[in-house]
């Protein structure tokens, strides 16, 4: 399987795919506003299985997993390595020394260099935010049709350029991944040295500008494509509104969920600044537990 | 249907218009083809018809172009959408959707239609771009030339009465040319749909077109007959035109009447030139010492089930320029990737002057298929000069007179145009002094004039005694370059000789799927050897002293 | 090769996703870090706080009740948040109140109001239901003393005591640093009834120009005691008496007592008691000069005894503080606290005092029953039946960490049945009537070696 087709849309018949684009939009922002909200450690784990979960109802590919898992053991694994390191607050348990104070020059300018456990947990809550968000990014980055989220866009009253830009993002996803494998390769190539066409990382600043270049020329060929097939004629709106009663009522639920949560996290947080009032006491409870 | 009359345009970020007092007509049912060197004005011709100047981009409109007898300004650019059906140069770039059913509905689902409607509206356009039945396929899963089908079955659905194709064969083949032209053609003759296609293959396009349009700097020069236009395009080389080969043959032989009709061609030597039928001795090219070795070459693709190349032998010579072709898919890029150090020897030996290829990399260039790509520096300066520590000032002086580059050599390479972007890649590639330099279909895209300077280039590196190992599908260009042709089918050798032997050879030609070269049939005609190339023709007849000097 | 390498990243999200569980997850209510549990004790973290000087006076507190109506420990912390929470380290509730710092707290009799006191600009005094956390009442004891945050002169809510009708009787306090550098104190005692209405003030048009740092009031004898501690005396000092002794219906003044001073020390003070026997005949009292008094209701002496003499060696004067005085079926009791040196409480001393931190044990009639020497100050002790837990906290001259703990004494024999040790200096401790449960908090410290000891936790113990 090649880059691009590693970013390009599962053409699989299943259920995500055929959500409308409003239903997926909202359940991203409102997911997005969960993992925020929420700081309990193991809810976040839960919700991040949740979305794993979902790529597997989605049959995400096995290329695509691969691709997935490599992404989230980067971003997992580097929070809480770089939290496990450089945790500041405290209580702070140093579960291994890296480098002792007393090692010599290195161990004098680092004031010794540990893992901390507290630091770990704190990474990994950092972790399983931003992996959340990723995996379910990816899901439906791999299960839209841009048009589906650009109809959505738009039926929320976005303004037309903006939704375009941000689809246009989704939809050259794909082409822009086996372009810069290209350039890579491009730049490997044109090395000085034999090293230097294996040597990637040395060249990586030099990608943007080729790739931008032709990014803006095939906006540019999209946009007046998609104008001229009408995309923007008042009768396109029509459908836009269209939103399937079940999924429109799911989304619903869902909404109603995350301003609970919100709520009496919100609720929660006045109750510290002294805001605090008693038969809110198991709001309190349950945000503290679960939230 | 559209009358264009006495239309300028300037755009506001510019002094000058970049359309002067454009008049064209074009009937309900004509085909039209507009040439022209890119940045000529085409692109802003077809916005402008398109109704995308306007609004939005503010300009200076003078004159006026009329649809239907309707002005185009009256109208937005949706409606007009529905009148004219656009189709871009590369499919990828205007689809929008998953599904190919999705992707032709589009502009029906826009206007309001219902379901069911549109359903059957896409299974029938889809029948007729010969895609029926590819509703459900992610338009992912579609080869390069179903995509422009596709992208041709999108703006088709509305029923357009004129079709503007943008250099839509421009990244094609010459078999996907041929079979996507007939498309169109089955689409005029069947639908009546006028079409205007902007492009400036002329030799491979003419006998699809009775009329032909030229532009240059935003002005219509000539607009008339295709047989017509050669005498018109005589002396004009700056309009970078490829004629067909059969019309720089009777540039060549001085013949009186240009034209591009085999039939035509051959009356036309046969009454004013000289013929030698007899048998010139073969020219024995001067064979240099073998640079590069592949023996018992078989590679195969982790996930595969076949291997790619099979069991392959061949060398490159010193001084040798070698041409891979064949069908898309035969393994001409893996073995390329494999001599450009991109993908690891398997099984079997690739030797480059002895040693490893894996060792001697630092003497191998390679040219890939996109070369915007390969652009990465600020200025044509930095970029001939990237990463090369031996490049001097001097060398880069001589470079940019070779390159004919010296007033851009401070210019951001990809704002160059087309051709002038190819030679600085190719440029920074011979800067380094490569002993093997690979090119993986250099040309493609390239108008008439660019590609005179690449040959030239190459010719000048060989006779340098530099190798190059391209691969093309370009049978007129490896009959003028190229020392031998090697013919690459399902990963086996299909042949390798000397050049005339291969490409005069039209069975071979059909099996590698290429389309031999139209002097084939004139010396056919006219009952000489086979020959592929005008100089080939050139040994068995003399010019015609009656036309005088073209 | 590619393909194995895919496989190989699948497997190691799988294991990733596994090691995520276990360290999301390790214990209901999932913040592993703030609970911990072995065999009998958990601890629950309270929050991140300043880390103070192990050496420094003034060391960082927490207040601790146990709630007998609700089963659980009422914890109040220098962050200004009160918790309640369960013998099983669940989390009932959890407020904070305003800015301040929590540093007084005492229960009314039936368990479901609980008055706790603050020092922050404010220096409220706060009636909180003990169920939900709600405040039921509140007074500004700012209003009372005065506040001056810019001269860092915080007035607080230093001392609560309660009676038997639920009546509250709280010293606001506020000590200033004058510009010649000399000291100032504003005082004043807040007497409120169960709604909080002010039932009087003491004094009713002034403050005391000294420093109140306790009070005890006596159902029995109707009385609320009052006792100073200004280190400086000055001439024009109004309230220059060791114990004053108010009406504690009326706070109508009844009698003030002067305590002699002897030598090497110019003034008497008391700092942790007085406090009434519970049939209001006796009152114990611990000054700061090293002798533990009993007194008759009056404030007469009955008896007074050397629990620490100051001693002179090379020319510096050693003493061991007093400080704690309660009257137990048990016993007179009295503590001492670490050996200072007269000149300056921080400067070294030669020897450990062979009184310091020390329980001294007393019948009613003064003869000696025993003394128990704690390896630490015991910084607050709470009384179950013949049960006393102690909260041993820093030694400052020996710097023995492993002091540190709640201590568990008989009162009868004077025996220790339970040592539970904490990383950091316990600094406050309670224990449930039952004697089933004990709980305590730790604070984080800064050893004069560089390194950070304990945390700020709440220990609990069921035994």
């Amino acid at each position: 399987m090649s880059v691009r087709q590693l970013w390009e849309g599962s053409d699989e018949d299943n259920f995500v795919r055929t959500l409308s684009g409003s239903t997926k939009l909202s359940c991203l922002f409102l997911f997005s506003i969960l993992m925020i909200t929420v700081d309990n450690p193991r809810t976040l784990f839960i919700l991040f299985s949740l979305t794993l979960i979902s790529h597997v109802v989605a049959k995400t590919s096995i290329y695509k997993w691969q691709a997935l898992a490599v992404l989230l053991i980067l971003s997992l694994w580097g929070s809480m390595f770089s939290q496990a390191l450089f945790y500041a607050q405290t209580p702070r348990t140093p579960l291994f020394v890296l480098i002792s104070p007393t090692a010599g020059l290195l161990g004098q300018i680092t004031d010794g260099l540990y893992i901390y456990r507290e630091g770990i947990l704190y990474g990994a809550v950092q972790g399983l935010r931003s992996a959340s968000m990723m995996t379910l990014g990816l899901l439906i980055c791999w299960n839209s049709d841009p048009r589906q989220l650009l109809n959505a866009l738009l039926a929320w009253k976005l303004s037309p350029q903006v939704a375009f830009m941000l689809v246009t993002a989704i939809r050259f996803l794909p082409v822009l991944a086996s372009e810069t494998g290209e350039v890579i390769t491009a730049l490997q190539l044109r090395s000085n040295s034999q090293s230097g066409r294996t040597a990637v990382l040395r060249h990586l600043p030099y990608i943007a500008k080729p790739l931008l270049a032709r990014c803006l020329r095939r906006a540019q060929t999209l946009a007046l494509s998609v104008v001229s097939r009408g995309f923007f004629l008042a009768t396109a709106s029509k459908n836009r509104g269209l939103w399937p009663r079940r999924e429109l009522f799911a989304c619903i639920c869902f909404t109603a969920f995350v301003v609970a949560i919100v709520g009496s996290k919100f609720i929660y947080l006045l109750s510290e600044q002294g805001l605090y009032f008693g038969f809110f006491r198991y709001v309190y409870d349950w945000t503290k537990l679960y939230l | 249907m559209l009358k264009i009359n006495n239309f300028s345009y300037r755009y506001q970020s510019r002094k000058e218009f970049t359309l002067h007092a454009i008049n064209l007509e074009l009937a309900s049912g004509e085909m039209l083809l507009l040439a022209g060197r890119s940045g000529c004005g085409k692109s802003t011709l077809i916005k402008s018809i398109s109704g995308l100047t306007n609004d939005g981009e503010v300009g200076e409109k003078l004159g006026e172009i009329f649809l239907d007898d309707v002005k185009i300004s009256s109208l937005s650019p949706e409606k007009i959408g529905v009148l004219v059906g656009t189709v871009y140069q590369s499919p990828d770039d205007q689809l929008f959707a998953m599904t190919v059913g999705d992707e032709v509905g589009f502009a029906l689902e826009n206007q309001g239609y219902d379901e069911a409607y549109i359903k059957d509206q896409v299974k029938q356009t889809l029948a007729l771009v010969g895609l029926a039945g590819f509703e459900e396929y992610s338009i992912h899963k579609l080869s390069g030339g179903q995509r422009q089908r596709l992208a041709l079955a999108a703006v088709l659905i509305t029923k357009p009465s004129l079709l503007i194709l943008d250099e839509p064969v421009s990244q094609m083949n010459p078999q996907g040319v041929v079979s996507f032209m007939e498309l169109l053609r089955q689409l005029n003759e069947r639908e009546g749909i006028s079409i205007l296609m902007v492009e400036h293959r002329v030799n491979e396009l003419h006998t699809y077109f009775k009329r032909l349009a030229i532009m240059s700097e935003g002005r219509i020069i000539y607009d008339g007959a295709m047989e017509d236009a050669w005498q018109f395009l005589t002396g004009k080389t700056f309009l970078g035109l490829r004629e067909p080969e059969n019309v720089k043959l009777c540039r060549a032989l001085n013949l009186t009447k240009l034209s591009s009709e085999t039939e035509a061609v051959a009356r036309s030597i046969q009454n004013e030139c000289v013929l030698h039928p007899f048998e010139q001795n073969e020219a024995t090219a001067c064979v240099g010492q073998p640079l590069a070795v592949v023996k018992d070459l078989t590679f195969i693709y982790p996930a595969a089930t076949e291997p790619t190349l099979k069991n392959l032998n061949f060398t490159i010579n010193e001084g040798e320029i070698l041409a891979l072709m064949g069908f898309n898919g035969a393994g001409k890029s893996t073995l390329l990737n494999l001599f450009g150090g991109l993908t690891k020897v398997q099984k079997g030996r690739l030797e480059l002057e002895g040693s490893h290829i894996a060792k001697a990399l630092g003497k191998v260039g390679y040219l890939r298929q996109e070369p915007d790509l390969m652009l990465l520096a600020d200025t044509v300066r930095e970029e001939l000069a990237w990463k090369n520590k031996a490049f001097s000032e001097a060398n880069l002086q001589e470079f940019l007179q070779l390159l004919h580059l010296k007033e851009y050599a401070n210019d951001f390479p990809l704002a160059l145009s087309k051709g002038q972007r190819l030679r600085v890649v190719l440029g920074a590639m011979l800067a380094k002094s490569p002993r093997l330099l690979l090119l993986d279909e250099p040309t493609t895209g390239q108008d008439e004039a660019s590609l005179h300077s690449i040959k030239k280039l190459l010719r000048n590196y060989k006779n340098n005694g530099g190798s190059v190992f391209i691969c093309t599908h370009d049978v007129e260009l490896a009959s003028e370059i190229a020392d031998r042709v090697l013919l690459l089918n399902n990963g086996e050798v299909l042949a390798l000789d000397r050049t005339e032997k291969i490409l005069a050879n039209s069975d071979l030609l059909v099996q590698s799927g290429l389309v031999g070269s139209k002097l084939l049939d004139v010396s056919a005609r006219l009952g000489l050897k086979a020959c592929s190339t005008i100089e080939e023709v050139k040994k068995y007849v003399s010019p015609s002293t009656v036309g005088g000097q073209r | 090769m590619t393909k194995l390498k895919g496989y190989l990243a699948i497997f190691i999200l799988l294991l990733s996703w596994l090691a995520l569980y276990w360290l999301t997850g390790s214990r209901t209510p999932w913040e592993e870090f703030n609970i911990s549990k072995k065999s009998g004790e958990l601890s629950f973290y309270l929050g991140d706080i300043p880390t103070d000087n192990y050496d420094r006076m003034g060391f960082t507190k927490a207040i601790v009740k146990y709630v007998e109506a609700e089963e659980a420990w009422l914890v109040g912390t220098e962050r200004g948040e009160l918790f309640l929470i369960n013998n099983n380290g669940k989390e009932v509730w959890k407020r904070t109140l305003g800015i301040g710092k929590l540093v007084s707290v005492a229960l009314m009799k039936s368990g479901s109001f609980a008055c706790v006191g603050e020092s922050s600009p404010e220096a409220n005094l706060y009636c909180i239901n003990t169920h939900n956390g709600d405040i039921v009442w509140k007074h500004k004891g700012a209003d009372y003393v005065g506040t001056d945050p810019s001269a860092r002169s915080l007035p607080a809510i230093v001392h609560i005591a309660i009676d038997s009708d639920d009546n509250v009787y709280a010293n606001a306090y506020r000590f200033v640093m004058r510009k010649d550098g000399s000291r100032g104190y504003c005082g004043r005692m807040l007497a409120t009834d169960k709604a909080g209405k002010i039932i009087w003030r003491f004094p009713a048009e002034e403050n005391i120009d000294s420093w109140i740092n306790w009070c005890d009031v006596n159902d029995a004898n109707n009385r609320v005691v009052l006792s100073t501690s200004a280190y400086e005396f000055h001439d024009t000092m109004k309230y220059k008496d060791t114990m004053y002794f108010v009406n504690k219906k009326t706070g109508e003044p009844l009698n003030n007592v002067f305590l002699p001073t002897i030598p090497p020390f110019n003034n008497t003070v008391m700092r942790g008691s007085p406090n009434f026997s519970t049939d209001g005949k006796y009152l114990a009292g611990c000054a700061s000069d090293g002798r533990g008094f009993l007194f008759n209701e009056k404030g007469e002496t009955l008896w007074w005894k050397y629990l620490s003499k100051p001693t002179e060696i090379d020319h510096s004067w050693i003493n061991a503080s007093g400080r704690d005085g309660f009257v137990t079926p048990y016993g007179v009791i009295f503590t001492t606290i670490n050996t200072f040196n007269r000149e300056n409480w921080q400067l070294p001393t030669p020897v450990e005092h062979p009184s310091n931190n020390s329980l001294f044990v007393f019948n009613t009639d003064g003869t000696f029953k025993y003394q128990f020497m704690a390896k630490g100050t015991v910084e607050e002790i709470d009384f179950a039946d013949k049960l006393a837990a102690c909260a041993v906290g820093r030694n400052v001259r020996t710097h023995n960490y492993k002091a540190h703990g709640a201590l568990l004494l008989n009162l009868e024999s004077g025996k220790e049945i339970e040592f539970h040790p904490t990383a950091g200096p316990c600094q406050t401790i309670a224990i449930s009537k039952d004697q089933k449960h004990l709980a305590g908090v730790e604070a984080p410290a800064l050893t004069p070696e560089g390194k950070i000891i304990g945390s700020y936790r709440l220990h609990i113990w069921n035994r």
